[in-house]
Formats: C-alpha cells, sequence, structure tokens
C-alpha cells in the first residue's frame, strides 16, 4: 500500500498552526477537576470526538472532501457556511477559522494543491473565513484522499491535539498520552463509519455543557490555552 | 398569506434521516395538524390576521394588555401532547411593526414512541420592524420517545426575534415512577436566516436513553437544558442567574446570540423566560426597560413561565423579575 504523503503533510503534529495553543474546552475541565489523570482525559477525549467534534466538524470535514472530489465550489462554500453558523462558542469557531485560514494558506504554496485551491479563494468565501474541518476535507480530496481517510486522519488529528493539551495541562506523561491514544482507535473507527456519508445539512452536535465549558475557560483566572 | 386551499398533510412535514423508515399517522384527523397565522399591525396593536388552524391544534385570539407593547398568542394542544405519529405544522408571518409572544399553554409532553415518531415544525417570517418571541414551552420526553422539531426562520434585514428551547429529562418528578433522560432519540433541526446569509444553526441527535456519565457529559449532571437564541441585540448588562444555574452567552458575529442553560428544570425555565422578556424590553422601551408581560396579573401564576425558582438562600428569585412590577390588568 503506497503511503499518501500528501495527507501525511496535512496531518503533520506542527499542524494546524496554532493549534498548540488551544484545547478546546479541556482545560475548564482540568479546573473543574472533570479531568485530573489519563484515564478521564481519555473519557474526556473520547466524548468530545463521539459527541461534538466528529458528528459537527468531522461530518463537513467529510462532505467537504466528498464535495471537493465532485468538484463542486458551491457546496464546499456552502458547508463552510454552515459551519460557521453552527459553531456557537465564540473562542472553538475563532480559533476553527484561524486554524482553516492558515492550512489553506499554506497549501496554497504547496505545489500538489496551489493550483486546485485557487478557484476556491477567488470566491466570496473570504466574508467569513475557512474553517478548519472544511479546509481539511478541501486539501485531502486535493491530495487524493476519499471522505473516510480524510475524516479519520482529521479527527486522529485533533485527538491527538487535544492529548498534547493534556500531557501539558494535567498534566500526564508522554507515555500516558499515547496510550490515550491509541485506546480510543477503536471508537474513532466506529465513528467514522457512522458519519463519513453523513449529509452536511445533518452536522451538529448538541453539546451544551462541553459549549459552557468553553465559554467558562475565557473566564478561568489563569490560563495556559486560548480558548 | 390566504387561506390554505387544502388541509395540513403529512407531506407537508419533513422526515429527517434519523427518522427515514419511520412514518407518522396515516389518520390524519386530530393526528397530523398545526397552524398557519399571520400577525398584523393594527394601529398601535399586534392583532391575528389570516388565520388557518387544524385539529388538534388551536390559536387563541391575542391578548393585548396595557401598558404593554406585545400581545401574547396562545397555541393550545387539545390532545394531551404529541402522541406516536402525530406531526404538527406551524407557519408564523410577523408582519411589519408586530411586536408578539407565541407561546404554548404548557409543556409539550411527547408520548412514547413504539412504531413511529412525533414532530413539531415551524417555517417563521419576521418582515421589517417586527419583533416576534416564540416560546413553544418546555419539551418533556417520555421514555421512548422519538422527536423531530424542525425550525426555518426567515429575518428581514431589520426583523427580531428570540426563540427559546427548553428540554427537560421526562416526568423527573415522581418519585419511584419519574423518567428520566429515557427517551429513545430527539432530533433538533433549527436555522435561521437573515436575507441569503445563514446566521445560526442548532442541529442535534441524542441518542437515549441516558445513563449518569451521559447526563455529566452533556448536560453537567443536571435535569434540564434550554438555548435561546436571539437575532437582534443583546443588552450590555444581563441579570444574574441564580448559582444553582449555568448560563453561557455566545455572541455571534452576524450580531445574533444564542444562550445555554444547564441547571434545575424550574431554574432553567424561569431564567429562560426573564433573561428572554428583558432583552425584548429593551428593543421596545431601550435598556432596564421593565420586561414585556410576565407580571401581567391576568396570567395565571401557575402558567408555565410564570413559575418561580427558589434562589440560593431559599427567598424569592431574582430571576423572577416581574414580581415587582405592578399589576396590569387586561384589555378588553
Amino acid at each position: 500500500m503506497m503511503i499518501n504523503v500528501r495527507l501525511l503533510q496535512i496531518t503533520d503534529s506542527a499542524l494546524p498552526i496554532g493549534g498548540y495553543m488551544h484545547s478546546w474546552g479541556l482545560e475548564t475541565a482540568i479546573a473543574r477537576r472533570i479531568v485530573h489523570d489519563p484515564e478521564t482525559l481519555e473519557r474526556f477525549t473520547a466524548r468530545w470526538l463521539t459527541t461534538s467534534l466528529g458528528p459537527m466538524e468531522g461530518v463537513f470535514a467529510a462532505s467537504s472532501c466528498r464535495a471537493a472530489l465532485a468538484g463542486s465550489i458551491e457546496d464546499v462554500l456552502s458547508i463552510n457556511e454552515k459551519a460557521e453558523a453552527s459553531i456557537v462558542a465564540s473562542t472553538i469557531r475563532g480559533a476553527s477559522r484561524e486554524m482553516g485560514e492558515q492550512l489553506v494558506a499554506l497549501g496554497s504554496t504547496w505545489g500538489w494543491s496551489a493550483a486546485g485551491l485557487a478557484p476556491y479563494l477567488s470566491g466570496p468565501q473570504g466574508e467569513h473565513g475557512w474553517h478548519h474541518c472544511v479546509a481539511f476535507g478541501l486539501l485531502g480530496a486535493l491530495a487524493g484522499a476519499d471522505p473516510q481517510t480524510v475524516v479519520t486522519a482529521f479527527l486522529h488529528q485533533a485527538a491527538l491535539g487535544m492529548i498534547g493539551a493534556g500531557v501539558r495541562a494535567i498534566p500526564v506523561g508522554h507515555t500516558h498520552g499515547q496510550q490515550v491514544l491509541a485506546y480510543i482507535h477503536d471508537e474513532l473507527r466506529t465513528l467514522v463509519d457512522g458519519i463519513k456519508d453523513r449529509a452536511p445539512e445533518s452536522a451538529g452536535s448538541g453539546c451544551p455543557f462541553y459549549e459552557v465549558l468553553c465559554d467558562e475557560q475565557t473566564r478561568l483566572y489563569a490560563r495556559m490555552f486560548r480558548c | 398569506m390566504g387561506p390554505r386551499a387544502v388541509g395540513i398533510t403529512r407531506q407537508d412535514l419533513v422526515t429527517p434521516p434519523e427518522f427515514q423508515s419511520l412514518h407518522l399517522a396515516d389518520q390524519v384527523a386530530g393526528r397530523i395538524g398545526g397552524a398557519d397565522i399571520e400577525l398584523v399591525r393594527v394601529g398601535e396593536e399586534t392583532r391575528l390576521g389570516a388565520c388557518y388552524q387544524q385539529i388538534p391544534m388551536r390559536i387563541m385570539p391575542a391578548f393585548s394588555f396595557d401598558d404593554e407593547p406585545a400581545a401574547l398568542l396562545y397555541m393550545i394542544t387539545l390532545t394531551t401532547g404529541l402522541m406516536d405519529g402525530d406531526g404538527h405544522r406551524f407557519q408564523v408571518k410577523s408582519r411589519p411593526g408586530t411586536r408578539a409572544v407565541l407561546t404554548g399553554q404548557s409543556a409539550s409532553r411527547v408520548h412514547p414512541a413504539p412504531v413511529a415518531y412525533s414532530t413539531q415544525q415551524w417555517d417563521v417570517n419576521v418582515e421589517d420592524d417586527a419583533i416576534l418571541v416564540v416560546l413553544p414551552g418546555p419539551t418533556i420526553p417520555y421514555a421512548g420517545s422519538r422527536f423531530y422539531q424542525r425550525a426555518r426562520v426567515q429575518l428581514a434585514p431589520t426583523g427580531r426575534l428570540i426563540w427559546g428551547d427548553i428540554w427537560h429529562p421526562g416526568r423527573y418528578d415522581r418519585g419511584e415512577l419519574s423518567e428520566r433522560f429515557q427517551f429513545n432519540r430527539i432530533v433538533q433541526d433549527f436555522e435561521a436566516r437573515r436575507g441569503d446569509r445563514l446566521v445560526y444553526r442548532d442541529r442535534f441527535c441524542w441518542n437515549g436513553p441516558w445513563n449518569p456519565s451521559d447526563v455529566d457529559w452533556y448536560l453537567g449532571g443536571h435535569l434540564a437544558t434550554a438555548s435561546l437564541f436571539v437575532a437582534g441585540p443583546l443588552p450590555d448588562v444581563m441579570p444574574e442567574p441564580v448559582a444553582s444555574v449555568r448560563r453561557s452567552v455566545f455572541r455571534l458575529d452576524t450580531g445574533e446570540s444564542c444562550l445555554r442553560w444547564c441547571g434545575s428544570p424550574h431554574a432553567v425555565t424561569a431564567d429562560l423566560v426573564a433573561v428572554t422578556m428583558r432583552v425584548a424590553a429593551s428593543w421596545t422601551g431601550g435598556p432596564g426597560s421593565r420586561p414585556w408581560l410576565i407580571n401581567s396579573s391576568d396570567l395565571a401564576p401557575n402558567h408555565w413561565f410564570s413559575i418561580q425558582p427558589e434562589t440560593d438562600d431559599g427567598g424569592t428569585s431574582s430571576a423572577a423579575i416581574a414580581s415587582k412590577i405592578p399589576a396590569i390588568p387586561l384589555k378588553t
């Protein structure tokens, strides 16, 4: 099996640019003692993936990949608009846009993706900015990957980001961090099977307490992360 | 809006992908119903314009109160709630200059669905200079219920809307018979557009029943949650919620806002209503104005949105702002 090095590039641990500044609500969960060790970090990360990130941004990533493979710029832009209207926590929405814009800017400099991205960058999407999940799905399609592979890579990278934040903030050791990542692989595969073919109209999460945690993170007395 | 030529049928209702293999009731009478409502401005008042009603839904004439800027419009369900296979559809047009609160007479009981599902679906159009508050009332999903709520909102450039959803855990306060989070599936599908722009989406699928760990994750261990979409400016200062309620305010980049609550059913309900009526009042009377409607003396004190929670010190809730407001007689 040939490894898709283009997909490997967009899932590199250095990406998304600025991702290391975000904990996606984990910091508040740590402050509230909901997360305090590797076991609780694993539960929090798995819950977040399966009920929040997967059903919303994961569906957007897979469907934007599918739309890009079909050559539908209009559909990709529509998915980006849905992402903008769906992510209510302003810190998460801002982080998603910043990371998406950075990824698109980077992709527009790469030989394998620049020409493919060009038609998407000449339209009206600048009004909102690119959300990371949509940009990832688009670049994944340009990398020649299918929606299932792209959403798997997207969620795996996101899980790694969450666990990396936990390693620094709880703290737990890197060995424990890698074990946590390995433990959630089965749940990740099941999740991908359930969302890879879903229409973008069905994307959404419905985790009010998680959103409250994200909001409260902005009011923590001392914090390491921007969201 | 003219009168409907044909009644509301199940073909008028959308089936979500989560319930694709299920079907609403074949028998229309009393099962598939709803209303088309037009709100018009007549002088200083908001009144019901063209209206179509189909059993089991009934619309009361709009109540106008002295010294109140908004009319109150009740939607009455003639049955005991949403039974398996029931479908209700509402079309609401708020014409320019109208001010109204549209609400149910009680909580919506969603009964068990052994065969199909039940649904409420809304199309809401808010025209320029109209202010519409929609509070359907708390949803109480019974054990084994399947429920789909869909709303599509179209806002004119200066139209304003407040929409509140309150989700209770079921029949939660019946001792050993209590049902908490024993529903089968709840699908929420809300979208609002201003002009051509999608400004807000709230879409989720909750699969039940929930165990305590699920409740901790979704609601922070609380019994209820609520969501408020505010299409219009929020006041700079909001009333503080009681400590037992977690409330977050999310300002969207479009100028709209979304608020989320987790807490006890009574406290969440009271705080959502207090915020709603205060925000609406700020739009008609400026910052700090007396909240709309909630202390009108002609509203029964046992109305679902007049229930007052205890404060943290056991006293009367500060969230129930209305308690200090003089009684207002019903206009005859």
